[in-house]
């Protein structure tokens, strides 16, 4: 096998499978999204390589406790556990993984919420994990709450764009151009027909890849519902059989 | 070949970015002495199509260091008024490129993350790189970064309008 790097060492993403780059009731979307095609990609020494970062710490893994000692956060704990792999499969070891979130009530710690919604004292919603040598991450923490998104409504209507319970994800992994920042969601909530983010992606099964498995098997005696989410990232095309 | 699961789909970093992953020391992209190379001051605004500054778009930067090897990481956000500050080195070139720093973006309403590429002002192996060959020739010039006096660069970018910046097929 020799390595090489050639125009074809990335599948290009589909967009049936990728979210809609413009999003009719999400406004930035229109004014941030380039109306010139794009310029043709040569895969480059840059793509094909990617920074290493130091591990996180264990204790980054757990975002329903903000400090030794402190009461846990407000709402449903979860445990959410599962496996960073490539496009064939292969599992990927040494992913960072950053995580951010609204607490159990549809609230963000950050300058940019305005919403009159409480803060948890006992909540930041913000972590971070390194998938191990087998590429599994495990995390704590609450459920996150919908939302209301300030001064955005559905299409055609007067009512305000509820975000459903997710949990945002930025992935970096073995190559910058498997880098990957996402959303999780909850399965069976009723926001999720509606959000208008979930539904850009045209591709049924690519949104359902988006959402948890519910996994009683793995809810714990520390009073957490188990979750099991995978990540896939786009890997290198794989080397013919030889 | 193995089955193929398609890659997760990505999605909008959204308005609220954690300020706790922006940290100052990954604006600079020599931190810990890896870097030799002359120290170049980086910055810039980016603004939308309507010409409204972008705030809180978080930057990531990825080039070789002065001999050619990749390794050289960074990361900030756009303040109040658009704008973004890095620490850097001009990196050395690989095999058939000009130099070249791999320039990312993520922010709310990209649902995508925009990729492209800065190149340096007075560099005769630009006029040779294949990928800025790829780029119309009238927009090449707004993927080369300008002076800005001794050891300083600016690299502006417009997500819309007349001097849109070329961004890479994803």
């Amino acid at each position: 096998m020799t390595a090489r790097i050639a125009s074809d060492s990335f599948a290009p993403y589909d967009d049936r499978t990728q979210p809609a780059r413009r999003i009719a009731g999400y406004p930035n979307t229109q004014f941030r999204t380039p109306a010139q095609p794009p310029v043709e990609r040569l895969v480059s020494a840059a793509d094909l390589s990617g920074p290493v970062f130091a591990p996180a710490r264990a204790e980054e893994a757990d975002l329903a406790v903000v400090a030794p000692g402190r009461t846990r956060a407000m709402g449903q704990l979860i445990h959410l556990s599962g496996r960073v792999l490539d496009e064939y499969g292969q599992p990927l070891p040494g992913v960072l993984m950053e995580v951010w979130q609204c607490n159990a009530a549809g609230k963000y710690i950050h300058h940019n919420d305005p919403s009159p919604v409480p803060v948890d004292p006992n909540f930041v919603g913000v972590g971070r994990v390194t998938t191990d040598a087998e590429g599994r991450y495990r995390l704590r923490t609450v459920k996150p709450g919908g939302y209301a998104v300030p001064e955005h409504s559905f299409p055609g209507t007067q009512k305000n764009w509820w975000r459903p319970p997710h949990i945002h994800f930025s992935l970096l992994g073995p190559a910058t151009a498997s880098r990957l920042i996402t959303q999780m969601f909850f399965p069976g909530e009723p926001l999720n027909r509606l959000d208008l983010i979930l539904n850009a992606i045209p591709d049924e099964s690519a949104r359902a890849q988006l959402t948890a498995r519910f996994t009683p098997e793995l809810n714990t005696d520390d009073g957490a519902l188990g979750f099991v989410h995978d990540f896939v990232l786009r890997g290198r095309l794989a080397t013919p059989a030889a | 070949m193995s089955q193929r699961t398609p890659p997760t789909a990505h999605i909008t970093t959204g308005p609220f970015f954690p300020a706790r992953f922006i940290r100052d020391e990954e604006a600079d992209l020599t931190r810990g002495g890896r870097a030799a190379g002359t120290a170049l001051a980086l910055s810039g605004r980016i603004r939308d199509a309507e010409g409204t500054p972008c705030v809180c778009a978080v930057l990531e930067l990825w080039q070789a260091d002065a001999g050619g090897r990749y390794g050289l990481w960074g990361r900030t956000w756009t303040d109040k008024d658009g704008a973004y500050g890095f620490r850097t080195i001009k990196p050395g070139a690989t095999e058939g490129r000009a130099p070249y720093i791999q320039v990312s973006l993520h922010a709310s309403g990209l649902m995508r993350p925009l990729v492209t590429v800065l190149f340096f002002p007075d560099e005769p192996r630009n006029e040779s790189d294949p990928q800025l060959r790829l780029v119309p020739p009238a927009r090449r010039p707004l993927l080369i970064a300008k002076p800005q006096g001794e050891g300083a660069l600016r690299f502006d970018m417009a997500l819309g309008g007349a001097n849109e910046t070329p961004f890479l097929a994803d």
